[in-house]
């Protein structure tokens, strides 16, 4: 059982209630990884980030710091790996 | 030489501590001679390969700003009620507790309500890394046009064509430089004091540098030819020449644009590219004479040129498309509408496909690239203007018909900063445009959730010009909310937006407004509460913005005790973050922005509060590694290094650039799908075209409504636009300079309307008017007035500038007519008519 | 001993003034008094114009008009060639600016150090740098001196974005002043005034 260290940010931490944890787990992809944490409101993360089997384009999955594309989320993570999850903010601004 | 070790200052035992000039966006290295606690001398770093221990005027004047008297050393509060232009607020100096705590409270009550109804001004490019702030705020406004005069259209093409911010010529290996409506190499642009060295050691080496301007500016005065063009113009010209090459010549780099471009891709007649039932784009076969996908058809065999037919229907390859619109576009017919006549459109057209040397190569570090030593670059002048995407995209198809797009010689891409290009692969072979490049393209709403519309503009920028329309007319555009407050963060909006009086009337009706700042200006006149930032020599930072050689960061660091009783715009951010209860959504912004959530070391906790110090020592460590954090940086000042061969060219690498701009025409058909679905039928769709061509824009139809000449404004390098027309050192310096002393006119047009020196003249336009003292000169274009930005504020702190008052934004009109509707960008020129002033 | 001389290429200068200010902030000298200058003109009519811009500075003439003016000796002519004013001996006549040609003299008007970027009081900056001043003296530029004598080049010279300012020794024969000297189309101003200027300038 691969052990993940888990990252939420701005939206997705507050789905999730906690900022880092170490997630014990039991499968082996980013699908099975967002199944696994569980949401405050009795979801799970991958019902909150995935939309028709693909990632929402309003959220981004890392892992070690390189960005999952919305149809790889059976991307293998593996013992150690470092996984982050948050919304993308778009209403940053330009000059 | 001095180096940073060596007194320049002769009295005794200071220290040189190494910084990054603020002076304007950009960032050269700088370092500081600082003695018993005074900062006595700012030189050029010498060990920064960017600007090579050179420094611009603005630059060398960064003392008096740091000592500026006139500078806000204390939080101050309103105490007139009454609040108008030219009305003194009354401020009285105040605690930062107290400050804080009403900032806090107003818009505490704001972001309970609605946070969008809070407008932000943000400027402060060095400082990017927070301009999310109104974002966690909870407000996507942004009320400024601050860099959209310039980028509106020019940001979202070239990150388009090869994933870059901006763009230069090749200063090493160009020989033949066309220069069109921009100060690079000379007064403005990409660290201006090391592209001057380089542009005059490739000015020495023999390139021919021919400049097309209205006006005779610095880079037209030491140009080998200076073509003066009617504003707006510049495309007309330039599509002229690329007809000249196309049909006139029949000369162009055949296998960059079909093997580099999708050039060759088949068009259908309904505009959009013809797919096979996998939906890859088809080519043609021109040996076998069929069509087949784009990856099945051999290199060798692709019909770069052509119309065919498909199943019956006709197809037509993109560069064919373009050659048929360029048809018309002659010489004659585009001198008709530029001014320059027909034979040096011809002739430059010649001497610039000559000297691109299409088809010759050259070996770097170990590779061999295409060589195409001549280029056309161009900046604000050339395509600020309301079709200005059709601007930006003909100067990159001129710069491609030679291949030089990425290649030694040619028109270099410059990456925003260290991250470099961004490339990835798109459709059908092609790069995926990335159009946005500071933030990712919001989702189509309605109603709007912004007052720039910022939904509305899928490939666009930030069209800070459209929020007096929104505003004063929400119901036009579905705005379900009316703006209360307004946070101005080094940012002066009633300066530079256009319609000034509307912006006036946006301010009226704010309930509070607060501005953070290190001078009082036009806007922060309106404001209840200033809460003083500290300068560049009194702050810290990593920066890294646009260097076009080189790539690294370098380091701000206070060289002095900060004066007075300010704080760092950071600090002030995150206590009113903290204050009104979202320090946390806050780090979490940090940790994207700057890239912690890539390497979760350096993760922020949410709920702790971090010093602008801990930011950036994260900051260096996360890029930098162990043992690279802030000391390390505020000891050796920068890591800049010179770009390597493989970082500046063919970032594309395989994938095709675009040429026909398909993209964009789907965007735009996907806009007008969701527009009409929601009953807005009178939104600007027309410049969703996959190429350029000529067309009139509503300047130039204002010209039939009796408003004659054209209106431009200009900057010297001795200025920036608007900001360091307060200091003494400079304004003592321009105002010696007959330029910066009035509205310029052509001697021959002042004789006409009998119009003399020194006289007071008035400037109307349809979107306002303004006065000044006339300046008759010989180099301008005879149809047009030039205002340099030196003359144009209105209230400024130093009673002893001179010339002021001029305020050229006032003729701008900043609504949707003298706007491109794909990209946002505004028209910077206006129309007028010249009325001598009677008493 | 070397003759310390500069030229100023006029193709590589871009009129920018970052001399005129580098030199501002080095000498620190009161508002209104800038020993380096550059001087914009327009030449011609349209469309056949140009503009063209000349750096100006004291001229360290070998043979100086204002030595030879000077009542009482203070301004002064190094081994080297620069021509310095000793504020100590200098009265205040002012008929060494009279006698410049190239209006590279300045006198320190009274009140001048009292005023600064403001009119009430000084900042920390001009409160060090104004001290190097005296009232009712005249000043000029030293092709900083007090950087020369430290091996340093003045702070026009190492500032100027395009390099178009070099500074070293005239009587160097194949040094880089008179090569470039022979080797391009050089002048000095106003050869007529007789003055043997050591600013060279090359043509564009």
């Amino acid at each position: 059982m691969p052990e993940i260290d888990l990252t939420a940010l701005g939206e997705a931490r507050k789905m999730v209630g906690f900022s880092q944890k170490k997630i014990e787990l039991s499968g082996h992809t980013v699908a099975e990884l967002l199944r696994a944490i569980g949401t405050l409101d009795g979801e799970n993360l991958y019902e909150k980030l995935v939309c028709q089997g693909k990632l929402r384009g309003d959220y981004a999955v890392l892992v070690n710091g390189l960005s999952v594309k919305p149809d790889q989320l059976d991307m293998e993570v593996k013992q150690g790996d470092q996984v982050v999850t948050m919304a993308i903010l778009r209403h940053l601004h330009g000059g | 030489m001095a180096t940073a070790v060596t007194p320049s200052v002769t009295r005794g035992d200071g220290q040189w501590l190494p910084s990054t000039c603020g002076m304007c966006l950009h960032g050269c290295g700088i370092q500081v001679y600082v003695e018993d606690g005074v900062a006595l001398k700012i030189e050029g770093d010498p060990t920064n390969p960017d600007n090579l221990g050179k420094l611009c005027p603005k630059g060398n004047a960064g003392l008096s700003r740091l000592y500026d008297p006139a500078r806000v050393l204390k939080p101050l509060k309103r105490t007139n009620p009454v609040k108008r232009a030219g009305v003194d607020p009354g401020w009285v100096e105040i605690e930062w507790d107290e400050a804080m705590d009403i900032v806090a409270r107003e818009l505490g009550k704001i972001r309970k309500d609605d946070p969008r109804k809070l407008l932000v001004a943000i400027g402060d490019f060095q400082r990017i890394l927070f301009w999310g702030w109104p974002a966690v705020f909870g407000s996507p406004n942004f009320f400024t046009s601050l860099g959209n005069y310039c980028g509106g259209s020019y940001h979202p093409v070239n990150g388009s064509v090869d994933g870059s911010f901006a763009a230069i010529n090749d200063y090493e290996r160009c020989n033949y430089w066309i220069q069109i409506g921009s100060g690079d190499g000379f007064s403005s642009h990409l660290h201006v004091s090391g592209s001057s060295k380089r542009m005059a050691d490739a000015r020495m080496r023999g390139m021919k540098l021919v400049v097309l301007d209205p006006r005779l500016s610095t880079a037209a005065a030491k140009a080998d030819e200076w073509i003066p063009i009617v504003p707006g113009t510049d495309r007309a010209f330039v599509l002229g020449m690329a007809h000249v090459l196309v049909h006139e010549l029949d000369r162009y780099d055949r296998e960059f644009l079909r093997q580099r471009t999708n050039a060759p891709y088949l068009v259908g007649e309904d505009g959009f590219f013809v797919r096979d039932e996998k939906g890859r784009v088809l080519v043609w076969n021109e040996r076998e004479n069929h069509s087949g996908a784009w990856d099945e058809v051999p290199a060798d065999c692709v019909a770069l040129l052509g119309s065919f037919e498909i199943n019956g229907k006709k197809v037509r390859t993109g560069f064919q498309v373009w050659k048929d619109i360029l048809a018309t576009h002659t010489p004659e017919a585009m001198s008709q509408v530029c001014t320059v006549p027909a034979e040096a459109i011809r002739r430059i057209a010649r001497e610039f496909v000559d000297a691109a040397r299409i088809g010759s190569t050259i070996e770097l570090e170990g590779k061999t690239y295409p060589f195409r030593p001549a280029a056309l670059n161009y900046y604000r002048g050339s395509q600020s203007h309301s079709n200005g995407l059709f601007d930006n995209m003909t100067y990159k198809l001129f710069n491609m018909l030679v291949g030089n797009i990425d290649v030694p010689g040619g028109h270099l891409g410059v990456p925003l900063d260290t991250r470099g290009f961004f490339v990835s692969p798109g459709e059908s072979g092609q790069l995926k445009p990335e159009p946005h490049q500071l933030h990712p393209a919001p989702p189509f709403k309605y109603p709007p959730d912004s007052t720039h519309l910022m939904e509305w503009f899928p490939i666009g920028f930030d069209a800070g010009q459209l929020n007096t329309e929104t505003i004063l007319s929400p119901e036009r555009f579905g705005l379900k909310y009316q703006p209360e407050a307004m946070m101005l963060y080094h940012s002066n909006p009633i300066w530079n937006m256009p319609e000034t009086d509307k912006v006036e009337e946006i301010m009226r009706r704010m309930k509070f407004v607060v501005a953070i700042d290190i001078h009082l200006t036009e806007s922060t006149q309106w404001a209840d509460i200033f809460l003083p930032d500290r300068t560049y020599l009194e702050s810290t930072l990593l920066n890294c913005l646009e260097p076009p050689v080189v790539t690294g960061h370098s380091v701000r660091q206070p060289v002095v005790e900060p004066l007075g009783d300010t704080r760092d715009a950071y600090e002030i951010l995150t206590d009113l973050a903290q204050r009104m209860g979202f320090l946390d959504n806050w780090n979490d912004l940090l940790n994207i922005v700057c890239g912690f959530a890539f390497n979760t070391r350096y993760l922020l906790e949410p709920s702790k509060r971090y010093s602008v110090e801990e930011i950036y020592d994260r900051f260096a460590h996360s890029i930098y590694g162990d043992d690279k954090g802030l000391e390390w940086f505020k000891k050796q000042g920068h890591t800049y290094r010179p770009r390597t061969a493989k970082e500046a060219f063919e970032p594309y690498g395989n994938l095709r650039i675009p040429f026909y701009f398909e993209f964009i025409k789907q965007t735009g058909a996907e806009l007008e799908k969701q527009l009409k679905a929601h009953g807005v039928n009178d939104w600007p769709l027309e410049n969703y075209l996959p190429l350029p061509f000529w067309k009139p824009s509503q300047v130039i139809e204002d010209g039939k409504k009796g408003y004659d000449l054209y209106a431009i404004t200009f900057k010297d390098v001795i200025h920036t636009f608007g900001d360091t027309v307060v200091m003494t050192w400079l304004t003592e310096v321009s105002e010696k300079d007959p330029i910066h002393q009035g509205i310029l006119i052509n001697s021959k047009t002042a004789k006409k309307l009998g119009v003399e020196t020194g006289e007071k003249i008035r400037l109307v336009s349809p979107g306002g008017r303004i006065e000044g003292r006339a300046q008759v000169v010989e180099g301008i274009h005879p149809q047009v007035v030039g205002i340099s930005n030196s003359i144009t504020r209105e209230y400024v702190t130093n009673d002893k500038v001179n010339y002021k008052g001029s305020h050229f934004n006032r003729l701008l009109t900043g609504s949707l007519r003298y706007t491109d509707g794909a990209t946002g960008g505004l028209e910077s020129t206006a129309r007028v008519r010249l009325e001598k002033v009677s008493y | 001993m070397a003759r310390l001389g500069m030229v100023i290429d006029l193709k590589r200068c871009v009129g920018c003034n970052a001399c005129t200010i580098a030199c501002k902030q080095e000498n620190g000298t009161p508002a209104g008094v800038h020993f380096a200058r550059v001087i914009n003109r327009e030449v011609g009519t349209y469309p056949n114009v140009k503009r063209t811009f000349l750096p100006v500075l004291c001229n360290h003439c070998d043979d100086a008009p204002c030595l030879k003016a000077c009542p009482t000796g203070a301004t002064f002519q190094r081994p080297d060639g620069i021509v310095m004013v000793d504020d100590d001996s200098c009265i205040g006549c002012r008929a060494c600016a009279v006698s410049c040609p190239y209006l590279n003299r300045h006198f320190i008007d009274h009140g001048m150090l009292q005023k600064g970027l403001s009119d009430d009081g000084l900042t920390p900056f001009e409160q060090v740098k104004f001290a190097g001043f005296q009232e009712g003296t005249m000043t000029k530029c030293t092709f900083c001196a007090h950087r020369v004598d430290h091996g340093l080049q003045p702070a026009c010279v190492i500032t100027c974005p395009t390099e178009a300012r070099i500074f070293g020794d005239l009587d160097e024969e194949n040094g880089i002043l008179q090569t470039l000297i022979r080797e391009r189309n050089s002048w000095t101003l106003l050869p007529e005034a007789k003055t043997k200027p050591c600013v060279y300038y090359l043509d564009e």
